[in-house]
């Protein structure tokens, strides 16, 4: 193990374009002749289309098109898993942010303007918006057509774990706990809201570019849309102003949408959107609603029963594999003998749900993390020293039966040096427990969370990824991976680690402005996957190059392949007097008719799932982290006061340092926000707070000091060494606080973000 | 994106300006924006004019005469803030400021756009208010003066008259020994409006029998209140661990904050007045005794 030194300097490709305002987003692009297109909304939440009337709309000055459902030459419907999702709807309005109508106009003004005069006439229906009320036989569909082992129904999806003997193993144990815990809607809250330009193309093909974390899944919404090839569309990527997973479904459909405009009226169109539309229309964190059950004996927990149901909302998107992370992971970073877990996605009328950091994980250790508290508790020992009776540990089986023993488990080296930096134990001992000091209404608390996260897809989907190494003539390299910039630094890190492999400066690389004519589908960048995957792939695309450079040289470098090595930004033979430099190289190369070009693809490793039984190696390889925070709660009016956040993730090899501390303390922000503040508040289907004057995330003023300690253990599975740290860190600062406020005043909350409720609250009616 | 178009306009007297009103029935008044580009960007209000009122002379000053502070109507926050002589004299006005938005929207609110805005839980709703402020008005007819506790009708909607606006807030200055304070509560430190705020006013603190206690609260009605039956309740009066339980059932009993906030609940805000009050008055050092 090694605690890695974390004073390093950033590097960034594009910190000066961006520290100066040069990098252009996708509404800052400006291309002639270009159209505005606008979506138009309706007041209904669920609803039978009977027409839609676009006269009025269409006459208003400067109103090109006004597009419905019927203009679609493609497919209607599309979506990532289900194709459910209508594009514009057609036949029934689903939740509130169904797009009936785009209006496109010559000026964004016009279509903003003309889409008030577009007209619903529609017959309302009862909005189901309780998830357990439509799990019931008999409820009524969201999807009528939607068909689900063999019956309509709202049901998704259906996670199981099957693992030893629930019912028998609850009878031993010392005692139960049984909780119920809520968790709410949380927005992305990225910088950038939704955007696209799509521009029709003298060859056939229509080029979009946009705000967005996959190309490759917005190509396929373009070309669905569009009744096209997927060679027909050619999605390029411009700077996007943060995703946090949010910028997948809503964000390929904004393509899609204008990408049809400008299909219909031939010639570009932007669509961008207003933080209103986007917090109207676009995907939210699932809120859980988790029952769990949990059995302790002899102090350890012994049996597990959980209920889990996902509000997936009017579409599925993703929440098949949200859902299924969180069945996996519904032990937290325990070993329990006895599982049974239920998982259910369900459609609602609300708004839909889908990806974000974290992914399905925040929400279990939410409740995991406090009933380990409360267990310890009970037992009337330190939740510090239960934890290490049932953590996992090198050689550890988990709950789905895979063996931890391909890579370092750190759980306990992460767990310890929390504990070491906090001081944590003695803190401990000072919290409040409700009672406060006599001079002061400010009670104490401390409070901490662990996890364990599988990398990248598991289980859940294909998994692998490419790069490509091209040298230039000049001896400059051309490199890129089917990974996207989302404003992580991903670009950073692969140039890094190319530079890396190759043994040379970070200036020599340039990193090529990706489109998805480029280079194959490499899935999307999501589940903390762009590093180790994106990474693995360049990895294998440099030694590649370097194998190719061996051949070729050696006879010029008077050495064997083998005997070449390559640093200090040249190739050397054996003795350091012996060298080429990159130029001098490539020319030898094409001597040769060689080509200095290497393809490199990562395929991770094999896992496996059984959809019956929950068993398998459900990832290749995890990480581990632990946060804690220290926090004061006023007695007298509820206000938390955060005093110190601190995180110790163990994150595989570090390539960029200052980025993966960014990640971390970013990360414990988000969580904060989710611990205690963030709620997309949703009042019949309607969500109240569309800005965020109204819906609230910590800002520098609610946050304290932090600390990050980052542990390195490089993983043999992983070309880079290097594993995730994007989601690990936004996965445990909610369930810290929980438990610290419980620590400070003696009261449990079992629902996100915590309502404090002040002494005398709800009782003095 | 503002979807309204408007010619905008920027008088240097009053009298053009209040003409410029007079003749635009549907004109609105500009200051520092932070209320009014927000509204038209949302499509609620769509004036033809904007009249913006900060090239006249006079609105930005802060004086000292005649035994009181005259605020120009165009102050911003930012300078409330830094002001010394204010925080001296004014404390819970100065409370407010710290508390008022952020850093960037402190430099561009004026304390007469807020006044002009009358929102329930307005940073200037309660200070002004214990403090007895009144509010210098310019319209057709010249100038008046309205006192504080008139301005406000409802949420958005004050007492000036067609052709008015505001060009000063006038606050009487008060005997060294008075104390007054201001606490609010937000959901977040980072930038929240008000969930409920408080504003309390004690004259005489060291004399029983003449002293003067004024409570304004913010947040709870609409428009902000003074809470004249606490005030009577509390002056003159020693206070003890009874009085402050009964102001404490008083909230209970007399407040009804809409119950459909995003900020906080009716049951929240009731309670937490009350444990604000408390504090306030602990701190000022009128409380006898120990609490219950
Ligand atoms: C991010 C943000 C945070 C905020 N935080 C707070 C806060 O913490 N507390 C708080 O109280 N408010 C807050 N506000 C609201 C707003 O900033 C204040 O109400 C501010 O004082 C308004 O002043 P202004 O000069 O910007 O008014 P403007 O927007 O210029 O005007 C507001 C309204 O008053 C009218 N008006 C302006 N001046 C006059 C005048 N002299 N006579 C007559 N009518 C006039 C305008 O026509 C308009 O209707 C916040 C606003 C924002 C955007």
């Amino acid at each position: 193990m090694k605690q890695a030194e974390t004073g390093k300097k950033a590097w960034r490709n594009d910190a000066y374009s961006k520290v100066t305002g040069q990098a252009e987003y996708c509404d800052d692009l400006k291309v002639h002749g270009m159209a505005h297109a606008v979506p138009v909304y309706s007041s209904e939440v669920h609803a039978e289309i009977i027409s839609i009337e676009t006269e009025e709309a269409r006459s208003f000055p400067g109103v090109l098109s006004v597009i419905t459902a019927g203009d679609i030459p493609g497919e209607i419907r599309y979506g990532q898993i289900y194709k459910d999702y209508h594009m514009l709807a057609d036949d029934r309005i689903r939740f509130n942010g169904d797009v009936i109508a785009i209006v496109v106009a010559q000026k964004r003004e016009q279509a903003v303007a003309a889409a008030k005069l577009v007209r619903l006439n529609a017959k309302p229906l009862p909005p189901l918006l309780d998830p357990e009320e439509a799990l019931k036989d008999g409820a009524s569909l969201v999807h009528e057509d939607h068909i689900f082992e063999g019956k309509s129904c709202n049901i998704t999806n259906h996670h199981k774990i099957r693992r030893g003997n629930v019912s028998a193993a609850f009878k031993e144990c010392d005692f139960v706990i049984e909780r119920k815990f809520n968790t709410q809607y949380i927005e992305h809250s990225y910088l950038e809201p939704e955007s696209g330009l799509c521009i029709p193309r003298y060859d056939g093909v229509m080029e979009v570019m946009g705000s967005m974390q996959h190309p490759f899944s917005t190509r396929r919404f373009v070309a669905a849309i569009l009744g096209a090839k997927l060679s027909d569309v050619e999605v390029r990527s411009v700077a996007v102003g943060g995703g946090f997973g949010g910028k997948d479904d809503t964000a390929a459909l904004v393509c899609a949408r204008a990408a049809l405009a400008a299909k219909i009226l031939n010639k570009p169109v932007k669509m961008t959107y207003d933080r209103e539309w986007s917090f109207r229309e676009s995907y939210k964190r699932h809120p859980y609603i988790i029952y769990y059950k949990m059995g302790i004996k002899n102090g350890k927990i012994h049996a597990a029963e959980v209920k889990i149901i996902a509000d997936s909302g009017a579409y599925c998107s993703v929440t098949p594999w949200v859902t299924w992370r969180s069945t996996v992971q519904c032990c937290g970073p325990y070993e329990v003998e006895h599982v049974h877990c239920d998982t259910y996605g369900v459609y609602t009328n609300n708004v839909f749900t889908g990806a974000m950091r974290g992914f399905g994980s925040p929400q279990l250790n939410f409740a995991i993390e406090q009933l380990v508290d409360i267990a310890a508790e009970k037992l009337g020992i330190s939740p510090v020293e239960f934890r290490k009776q049932n953590m996992l540990r090198q050689g550890s089986t988990t709950i789905t039966g895979q063996v931890l023993d391909t890579h370092t488990v750190s759980l306990d080296q992460v767990f310890e040096e929390t504990l070491k930096r906090m001081d944590y134990e003695s803190k401990l001992a000072k919290c409040s427990r409700g009672r406060a000091d006599e001079n002061s209404d400010e009670l104490y608390g401390t409070g901490l969370a662990l996890s364990y996260r599988g990398m990248s897809l598991g289980a859940e989907g294909m998994d692998f990824n490419s790069a490509i190494i091209n040298v230039q003539p000049d001896g400059s390299i051309l490199l890129e991976a089917a990974i996207h910039e989302n404003g992580q630094g991903a670009e950073s890190a692969f140039i890094l680690i190319a530079a890396g492999e190759l043994g040379t400066s970070v200036d020599r690389i340039r990193y090529r402005q990706p489109s998805t004519s480029n280079i194959p589908d490499g899935g999307t960048t999501v589940a903390s996957r762009g590093t180790i995957m994106g990474g693995g792939a360049v990895v294998t695309a440099t030694r590649e190059l370097k194998r190719k450079l061996a051949m070729a040289l050696c006879c010029r470098l008077s050495c064997n392949p083998g005997d070449i090595r390559f640093f200090n930004d040249r190739i050397y033979g054996k003795t350091d007097d012996v060298f080429l430099t990159y130029e001098q190289a490539v020319h030898e190369m094409y001597l040769q008719q060689e080509i200095p070009y290497a393809f490199g693809v990562f395929k991770a490793p094999k896992v496996s799932w059984d959809e019956e039984t929950g068993k398998g190696n459900a990832y290749f390889t995890w990480v581990y982290g632990c946060q804690a925070v220290e926090l004061t709660v006023n007695r007298k009016t509820g206000k938390v006061k955060l005093l110190n956040m601190t995180a110790a993730h163990e994150v595989g090899r570090a390539i960029n340092m200052p980025m993966i501390l960014g990640q971390i303390y970013g990360g414990m922000a988000m969580g904060a926000g989710y611990g205690l503040m963030e709620e997309v508040k949703v009042k019949d289907g309607i969500i109240q707070n569309t800005n965020f004057n109204t819906y609230k995330i910590p800002r520098a003023a609610d946050l304290p000091e932090m600390q990050a300690i980052v542990i390195e253990n490089g993983d043999p599975l992983s070309p880079s060494g290097a594993k995730g740290i994007g989601e690990p860190a936004n996965e445990l600062m909610a369930p810290a606080i929980a438990n610290a406020v419980y620590n400070a005043t003696g009261i449990r909350y079992y629902s996100s973000p915590l309502k404090i409720t002040v002494e005398n609250e709800n009782n003095n009616k | 994106m503002i979807m309204s178009s408007f010619d905008y306009l920027k008088p240097s007297s009053l009298e053009e300006a209040s003409k410029l009103l007079l003749e635009n029935k549907n004109s609105r008044i500009l200051a520092g924006g932070t209320d009014l580009l927000i509204r038209m960007r949302g499509g609620e209000v769509k004036p033809e004019k904007v009249i913006d009122i900060k090239n006249i002379a006079g609105l930005h000053e802060i004086t000292w005469e005649d035994g009181r502070l005259v605020l120009g109507a165009a102050v911003t926050w930012t300078r409330i803030k830094e002001d010394a002589k204010i925080a001296e004299h004014f404390p819970a006005l100065t409370q407010a400021s710290a508390e008022f938005g952020c850093y960037d929207v402190r430099n561009r609110a004026t304390i007469g756009g807020n006044i002009a805005n009358a929102a329930p839980g307005s940073e200037c709703g309660s200070p002004l208010l214990i403090y007895n402020a009144d509010v210098i008005v310019y319209g057709p007819s010249g100038e008046r003066s309205i006192p504080i506790d008139q301005v406000w009708l409802a949420p958005g909607r004050t007492n000036l008259a067609e052709g008015e606006f505001i060009t000063k807030v006038s606050i009487p200055l008060y005997p060294a020994s008075t104390k007054s304070a201001y606490r609010r509560i937000s959901r977040v430190e980072g930038q929240d409006l008000a969930t409920c705020a408080i504003a309390v006013m004690i004259s005489n603190p060291e004399e029983i029998a003449a002293r003067e206690v004024r409570i304004a609260l913010s947040a709870v009605s609409k428009t902000p209140m003074r809470a004249a039956e606490l005030e009577s309740f509390l002056s003159g009066k020693a206070i003890d661990g009874e009085t402050i339980n009964f102001c404490k059932s008083w909230m209970h009993r007399n407040l009804y904050p809409r119950a459909s906030s995003l900020r906080g609940t009716p049951e929240y805000k009731k309670i937490v007045l009350g444990n604000l009050l408390e504090d306030i008055l602990r701190e000022f050092g009128v409380l006898a005794g120990e609490l219950i």
